[in-house]
């Protein structure tokens, strides 16, 4: 395994809504590895973007990371002050988004917006930081960069925005760059060139990727390691594949199971019973339970613990790693599985002064 | 450009006509006559009638419409508007010797809008439910509900006649004619009764564009570049929100003129909004109906400027 780039620990970011308190992100843990991209897949819903905007510490009210670390490089975000923070923010973490049509300023040339990125955080003049972005356009594959540059959103297609952004995000050479769902607004083909285009940046910058997406085809083509989320809480976790092959979590073989596949005609596609629980009253047990197929009576209810089913592969199901259900009465779980258990409890009820904590290291957003 | 500027103010001929229509059956249909203030006993039947007749009055309401309006449109002609049924001076010259004085009273109050409300928009945007907020959001309100004669009189009851921090009415102190800092003095009050309302109705629309614009993408975008909190409300998210509030200058420009009429009436201001009043009240037509299509004339020219603005600051609008 290689070095770990980027730690996510015990990450939860709470809203607080009218109706309740919304646990958008409940207890989320992830590694990076330098140069590796770890795909982030769920449903819509499900805590991803919350994730890669807690990490980047971008989260707005009413919502606010009330817990955890997230570690670059041994130093924790978390507990950066918010100056300390803008320097880290697109110079050694890049973000690029879901909708290259609206995340660039109408008002301004892109070589302009670019320019911006590069001067935050470098100190060279305004003519040397416009001719990198020109050479930037130029890098991202943009046909006669200084004529794009100094045009407007406006006047570019949704792929030419896109590519836009992924210059600006790497402008300043992060060592991670978030992408979420950075190809999901676009057409087939447009994005094959985005995603190819990432792929070679990223050799070219051993640079680590956090990719978040929905669809499992850009996962198998672009990660190496992969959290599956539901409902604010990663439910299983392996290198791409583990997870492909032998998918442990009922929640994964679900997803995976979905996906049409070229060459065979099934009539119907496989679908995911059901709808995510709602946020504001998640179930008691295990929050997958009532669309689980292999749903048991401990599932309804107490929440399971992570088990290694396979060395690298973790899941969080009641399951057997084989994929069986356990023996009937059984109650001890696996020794991983309750020090996972363990821990959880500690942290939940170590969750208020902690909450306190995390709010101190938001002073002065 | 030019060619839109052109059509836009071809188009603008019909309107001023549709104007001039509705202006003059108005002023006929009112009830009252320009005569009316020689009806006092003493001028003679004879002479009230040799005065109608002399003012065209007693000619059919279509014929003495398309006298007026034919030489109406001969607008260099120093007498194409007529003359004042008061003081039998041109038109032209009465309206053209009062213009500088409603410029500098509305540009004065203009001016002292933008300056507050859009800083207060942006405060009162940025720090959503504050205390801040809250107290703009009652001020705005309080400020929004007054009308505007009221507040020119209570600013003037309280700070002409009982402090007596500024002058009751005019431009000037008798003898201090062209002095800038009198010229200020004289302003402050009548300046304040409009700008007030104004303000309240401008830093709400400021604090709504500006929350909508905090809302976008490209605002995240910006805050992921690392970006200051400065950096993204000045540079990124003010110029997107000012878009909008241009409709509000377009609108406010003869609004302002509107007020002018009362509160230059309640200090005495020497501008057109005075002179209209008084206008209106001598029955003097030519003046009233000069002046009205001067005020229709201010709502296309200003909805023009306002979309002259847009495309000067939205790229994605050209013409």
């Amino acid at each position: 395994m290689t070095d770990t780039l980027l730690r996510v620990r015990h990450l939860r970011t709470y809203f607080w809504t009218l109706d309740g308190i919304v646990k958008a992100v409940d207890g989320v843990n992830m590694d990076i590895g330098t140069g590796r991209t770890l795909g982030v897949v769920g449903e819509s819903g499900c805590g991803k973007s919350i994730t890669a905007l807690s990490i980047m510490r971008l989260i707005e009210r009413p919502g606010k990371i009330v817990e955890g670390s997230v570690d670059l490089d041994r130093t924790d975000l978390l507990k950066l002050s918010e100056s300390e923070m803008r320097e880290i923010r697109g110079n050694a973490i890049s973000m690029i988004f879901q909708e290259p049509m609206t995340s660039l300023n109408p008002v301004f040339t892109t070589g302009n917006q670019i320019a911006e990125a590069i001067r935050l955080h470098a100190d060279i003049g305004a003519r040397e930081a416009e001719d990198r972005a020109v050479e930037m356009l130029r890098k991202v594959g943009i046909p006669d960069p200084e004529r794009r540059a100094r045009q407007y959103p406006h006047e570019m297609s949704g792929g030419m925005r896109q590519r836009v952004m992924i210059a600006m995000a790497l402008s300043t050479y992060p060592q991670l760059l978030i992408a979420d769902e950075p190809t999901t607004a676009l057409d087939v083909t447009i994005q094959a060139q985005i995603l190819e285009l990432m792929k070679e940046l990223r050799e070219e910058r051993r640079m680590s990727i956090m990719l978040i997406t929905h669809d499992l085809g850009v996962i198998a083509e672009m990660a190496d390691d992969v959290v599956v989320m539901y409902s604010g809480k990663v439910v299983e976790t392996g290198d791409v594949f583990t997870i492909f092959e032998r998918p442990h979590h009922p929640y994964t073989q679900g997803l995976l199971g979905s996906l049409p596949r070229i060459g065979q005609r099934r009539g119907r596609l496989r679908v995911i019973e059901g709808v995510v629980p709602n946020p504001l009253n998640l179930p008691k047990g295990c929050l997958f339970a009532r669309r689980c197929p292999c749903v048991m009576p401990i599932c309804e209810q107490t929440p399971p613990p992570f088990q290694e089913v396979h060395p690298g592969q973790v899941s969080r199901c009641w399951l057997t790693p084989a994929g069986t259900t356990p023996a009937v009465g059984m109650t001890a779980p696996a020794d991983v599985a309750e020090a996972e258990a363990a821990r959880m409890t500690i942290t939940a009820d170590s969750g208020r002064q902690s909450a306190t904590a995390a709010q101190m290291g938001e002073v002065g957003r | 450009m030019v060619t839109y500027l052109f059509r836009r103010l071809i188009q603008a001929i019909p309107i001023l006509f549709g104007i001039s229509l509705v202006a003059f059956a108005i002023i006929n249909l009112a009830p009252g006559s320009p005569v009316d203030r020689f009806q006092t006993g003493r001028v003679s039947h004879q002479t009230i009638q040799n005065l109608i007749h002399l003012y065209g009055l007693d000619q059919p309401l279509p014929v003495q419409y398309v006298k007026w309006i034919t030489t109406f449109v001969q607008f260099w002609r120093v007498d194409a508007w007529g003359f004042s049924f008061v003081d039998g001076l041109p038109v032209t010259q009465k309206i053209f010797a009062r213009v500088p004085s409603t410029l500098e009273l509305m540009g004065t109050a203009l001016a002292v809008t933008i300056l507050f409300a859009i800083p207060i928009g942006i405060l009162a945007a940025v720090r959503q439910y504050s205390w801040a907020d809250k107290i703009i959001t009652t001020f705005a309100t309080i400020g929004y509900a007054m009308p505007s004669f009221w507040l020119g009189l209570l600013l003037l009851f309280v700070f002409a006649v009982e402090l007596n921090w500024f002058p009751l009415f005019g431009k000037y102190t008798f003898g201090q004619e062209g002095q800038p800092l009198n010229l200020i003095w004289h302003l402050v009050l009548p300046v304040s009764s409009l700008a007030i309302q104004q303000i309240a109705g401008w830093s709400r629309y400021m604090r709504s564009s500006m929350l909508e614009v905090m809302h976008q993408d490209y605002i995240r975008t910006a805050r992921a570049k690392g970006l200051p909190n400065s950096g993204v409300i000045y540079r990124h998210a003010l110029r997107n929100a000012l878009i909008p509030i241009i409709t509000l200058l377009g609108l406010t420009i003869p609004s302002l003129l509107a007020g002018a009429a009362i509160t230059e009436t309640i200090f005495s201001w020497p501008g057109l909004g005075y002179l209209l009043v008084s206008s209106v009240n001598t029955r003097d037509y030519p003046v009233v109906l000069a002046l009205t299509m001067m005020g229709g004339f201010m709502v296309i020219a200003g909805n023009l400027l306002a979309d002259v603005l847009y495309a000067v600051v939205d790229p994605r609008i050209t013409y």
